[in-house]
Parts: structure tokens; sequence; C-alpha cells
């Protein structure tokens, strides 16, 4: 436990160190995956705070550690962002997000922001579980399989849940006319 | 199904919640497509599954596998581009908090009409973004109701990305102009109470009912509750509880929202005492 409390009080701004249970690029994707569920930026820090821990809690219990420590910070970050939901009830909307970063220079970066923009407000409709999923296959690159079994559900329902959420945003953006 | 599992890997494990979902591959799409048994293209190249030779020889299946693989690489790389714009840090902060925003010299122009429903086209939403690019506010795109084309202008709120401003200064692009309130009929702060969908002719709308607690024009007042729609899928959605700003055009039958949460509404209201005395001696126009 002291090293969860020096963990904790070591803070967000704190120098990378030897026992830090994430390297850098696993912080860069559990960022990236709390970004994606929709946790705001103010509270990115804290959330990937909450998966060392998780980390440092699993060590200290005694536990074997992860075999692939990046996939299960990913999904742990997934479990945060949905916790996130369910405790503010209101979700930061990624289209809101995007929308008010700044204009591209360039006609063909606008052609691209447009088609951010549009899967953003997309991922801010799908349902949690079938973001979760989403995220979880095509920005953290699990497969189907890792998924369904580091979430405890059927490998059937994770088919489910990507194969409605690619087919509502595949609609979107054709009705967008952005692809 | 409702298990706790902790995951071969022993990974903080979350129950199966609708585990009933399952899916078998298919999405009974085509069962007729020849011979073989086509399988689901976009199911497909979700899984990563190359089609068969059968699969191949069928033109339909191969061109539907070849758009939905386009798509899916599409997906994939944007959600990469949306993440490192996400993940980016923030701009520093400015120095000093502005406490009470700058009266703005000129009045902001009039954003081109909207739709009144149904799902507009993006370039339209891309207009009304570009305005209120503009104007440095963006994050309240789409929060304009409009019925006919009226709007009060590129009304916009940060919403629920205040907590990163860092406090700086934000203008409204409505309610700081004396001559855009001189065309309004009602100003009115309250708490949503209720959100409806509407069914039938309506559907896509939503009915919304709020209870005012400040009438900022009439300056008389008016109902206490009243009710106004709204394309249901417009952003940010409106739950029961929500504390809002919302106005009324001269000719407008509907509400234009302005601002949604505390600090937006204070923020909106405190444009509005400055702008409001004025606008009473300008006509609408």
């Amino acid at each position: 436990m002291a090293v969860l409390r020096r963990f904790a009080r070591r803070g967000q701004g704190a120098d990378r160190s030897a026992d830090d249970p994430l390297d850098a690029a696993q912080e860069r994707r559990v960022r990236a995956v709390l970004a994606l569920g929709g946790v705001p930026q103010a509270d990115l820090p804290d959330g990937v705070q909450q998966v060392r821990l998780r980390l440092l809690e699993r060590a200290a219990s005694g536990r074997e550690a992860p075999r692939d420590v990046s996939a299960w910070a990913a999904v742990v970050a997934s479990n945060l962002a949905m916790d996130w939901h369910r405790a503010k009830r209101r979700q930061e909307r990624l289209g809101e997000r995007l929308a008010a970063l700044h204009e591209p220079a360039l006609p063909s970066a606008e052609e691209s922001r447009l088609l951010s923009l549009a899967v953003a407000r997309g991922l801010d409709e799908l349902p949690g579980p079938q973001r979760q999923v989403l995220v979880l296959r095509f920005y953290a690159d699990l497969p189907v399989r890792g998924i369904a079994e580091q979430l405890g559900i059927p490998e059937g329902t994770v088919k489910s849940r990507l194969h409605t959420a690619v087919r509502a945003l595949r609609a979107r953006l054709h009705e967008d006319e952005v692809v | 199904m409702s298990v706790e599992h902790d995951g071969p890997d022993g990974l903080d494990g979350r129950d199966g919640r609708d585990g009933s979902e399952g899916s078998d591959g298919r999405d009974g799409r085509d069962g007729s497509r020849g011979a073989y048994d086509a399988p689901d293209p976009l199911l497909a190249v979700l899984m990563d599954e190359p089609p068969s030779a059968a699969a191949r020889a069928d033109a339909a299946f191969m061109a539907e596998y070849a758009s939905a693989r386009a798509d899916v690489t599409a997906l994939r790389e944007q959600l990469g581009l949306i993440a490192d714009a996400l993940t980016e840090p923030e701009p520093a902060p400015a120095a000093e908090p502005v406490p009470e925003p700058a009266p703005r010299p000129d009045p902001v122009p009039e954003p081109p009409p909207l739709p009144r429903r149904g799902r507009r086209p993006f370039a339209v939403a891309l207009g009304v973004l570009a305005v209120a690019c503009a104007a440095t506010l963006v994050a309240g795109l789409g929060w304009l109701v409009v019925r006919g084309g009226d709007s009060l202008g590129a009304a916009d709120s940060s919403s629920g990305a205040d907590q990163a401003s860092g406090g700086e200064a934000k203008a409204s692009t409505a309610l700081g102009s004396p001559r855009h309130l001189a065309c309004t009929v009602l100003v009115a702060e309250g708490e949503i109470t209720a959100v409806r969908p509407l069914t039938g002719a309506d559907g896509g709308r939503a009915r919304i009912t709020l209870d005012v607690t400040t009438y900022y024009k009439p300056a008389e007042g008016g109902e206490r509750r009243i009710t106004f729609e709204r394309d249901e899928e417009a952003l940010p959605p409106l739950v029961a509880g929500d504390h809002v700003l919302i106005a009324t055009r001269v000719d407008g039958q509907d509400a234009d929202l302005l601002a949604v949460g505390d600090p937006d509404v204070r923020r909106e209201a405190a444009l509005l005492a400055q702008s409001l005395p004025e606008s009473t001696a300008l006509p609408c126009g």
C-alpha cells in the first residue's frame, strides 16, 4: 500500500520513474482511450492515474501481471470511461471538443476535419457499450476475442455491438456525405 | 447473463450486461445471394476475414465488402486523429482570468438560415461552425432551434468544456448585441422539466418543457411554464434538470437555445444585462 500512496502523492505532473507501471506509449494510449470514451480533458490525468493505481493494486495483491499491459490498460481505461459516464450522467461531446479546436489552414485538412467531426459526433451518439468495443477494436486494436475475454462477455456480443456501432457510424458518415 | 468475471488475464472484469445480444455473423440481409452461404460483408471486414472464393465471385458482395473496408479503414484513421487531437495539451490559459466579458463594438453578422428539421447536410452544419469559430465559440454547434430558417445568430456556448477554458473571456454572438436583442420577443432562463419525443409528422423532434425562473424579455414577464420544440438529434442533448437560456425572435415560433449549464447561462446573462437596456430603444431590422 505504501507504493499506492506514493503514486497517489506523486500526482499528475511528476517525472516518470522506474517504478511507473505504464511507459510513455501506454500512457498515451490510456489517455486516448479515455478521451475517445468521452472523458473530458481535464479529467484525463486522473483517469491515467487510476489506471496506474489499478495496476499497482493488482501487483500489491500478489496477482500475476497482465500478459499484455497495453491491452489491459486500454480495457481498464475504457471501463473507467464507462463508469465516469455513469457517475457524471453527462459525457463530454467529442464533436464539440473537436469543433472547438483550431480550424485547419489547408482545404484538404478541412475535408479531414469534416470527417473527424462526423466520426466524433457519431461516437457521441453511440450507446456506451458499443462505443467501448469500437474504441478497443479500432483504436486500441484489440482482437474481438481479446475484447470478449477482457470484458468478460461473449464473443458474439462483442461482434454484435461492433457491427451495430459501425453500421450506425457508416450510415451517419454517408448521410453527412463525408465519405 | 450477469456474471462477475475477472477474465482469463485477470483483468478487472465487468459483467456481461446484455449478453443476449449475440450475433451469429449474419444480419439476415440476404439469404438468396447464391448457392453459398453469403456472409455479411461488414462483419467479414470487422473480423478481418478474407472473402472466400465463392464470395469473391459474388460481385454484389465484393462491392459491399470493398465499401465497408474503405469505411472501416477511414474509421480507424479517424479514431487515431481524433485521439491525437483530444489528447493534445491545452493551450496555456490567459495570465489573468477576465471576470466580465468585454463589450464588443460590432454586431455579429447573421448566420445563414438553417433548415427546420431532419438531418442537416453536413455542409450546412459547417456553415454554422464557421461562423461560430469566427466568434471563437464553437461548442454550441447545432444548438440553434429554428423554424423556417430563423435564428438569432451563431448562438453558442462552451458547454461542458468550460472546465478547461482557463477563464478565457468568451463572447456571445447574440446576447451581446443590442441589435439582435431588439429582434427578440422573449428571452428567458429556467430549468428543463421534461423532454418528450414527438411522433407522427413531427417525428425526430422533441417537445421541451421549461420552467422559467427569469424573464429578461418581456420585462413584464410571462407564463411560468413554456414549451418549445427542437430536433431530437440537436446538440447538446437536453435532459430534465438542465439550466438553460433561450430566446425567440420576432418572426420565430421555436426557441433558440443560447446556453446550457450554470456557467454558460451566467456568462450569457451577464452579456444580456449589458445589452438589454440599449436594445429597447432599437428597432428590429
